[in-house]
């Protein structure tokens, strides 16, 4: 639908351990991030230098266009829609942000 | 997620998990027969293994650390990004969506996120981000 270019990168790592340079990223790419169960990493109350406040402080290094925050269910019949609906909702987002 | 159930002291987290997951095992009533397969996995599987790891698990084996969208975003905020304004087209294309769920399901806004959820009870939010450019990378 919107022509993008693809590649995807799986990383089998802790997010807080995830460098920068293991992104790979190009400088001629408009950057957005997308956190999607940010509540699975540990706070405060377990460590000071939590995993939560390195990835957010990470993300925000990263210098990014735009940051995302969803979470998202899915129920029953619905789901194929929803589904479309939230990635629809998350590009159409990202265009509307980046297009300003 | 948007759900209180992070609480370090054992009552207070049971408590708001009892909350969140009486909304999600409603919902998930009010949307699906009972021998639903789908439904019987969500319940089982998701909800039962969350519920679990909230409950009964503490220190690092608690992964299950939900907090409020209004907790989210002082901690973005703190990291260093400024939220982005609502764009109300999406929220009412959204909101013409939800049109065809059950009446039950919910989507409102509130300090420019997008909250989405069952009889009032807030389940998740959306919201986007910008680096603030006052704050100096980390």
């Amino acid at each position: 639908m919107w022509q993008l270019p693809f590649e995807y990168h799986a990383f089998a790592e802790k997010w807080e351990n995830i460098t920068t340079a293991q992104l790979a990223l190009r400088h001629d790419e408009v950057l957005a991030v997308n956190c999607f169960k940010l509540h699975y990493l540990l706070d405060e109350s377990v460590m000071v230098d939590s995993p939560r406040k390195i990835v957010l402080n990470r993300i925000r290094s990263l210098n990014p266009k735009v940051k995302l925050q969803m979470d998202w269910l899915f129920f029953g019949s619905k789901d194929v829609d929803i589904l479309f609906f939230a990635l629809s909702f998350e590009v159409r987002q990202f265009v509307a942000l980046v297009s300003h | 997620m948007s759900a209180g159930y992070n609480a370090p002291f054992f009552m207070s987290r049971y408590h708001e998990c009892m909350k969140h997951f009486s909304v999600m095992f409603d919902a998930v009533e009010g949307s699906l027969p009972p021998d639903d397969p789908d439904r019987v996995l969500l319940e089982r599987e998701r909800f039962g293994r969350e519920i679990l790891n909230i409950v009964a698990c503490e220190g690092l084996e608690r992964v299950e650390r939900a907090e409020s969208y209004r907790q989210w975003q002082s901690r973005t905020q703190r990291a260093g990004f400024i939220q982005r304004p609502l764009n109300l087209a999406i929220l009412s294309q959204m909101k013409a969506m939800m049109g065809s769920y059950h009446k039950d399901f919910g989507i409102g806004e509130d300090g420019g996120w997008i909250l989405t959820g069952w009889k009032n009870h807030i389940v998740h939010g959306l919201s986007a981000w910008e680096p603030n450019p006052l704050v100096t990378n980390h």
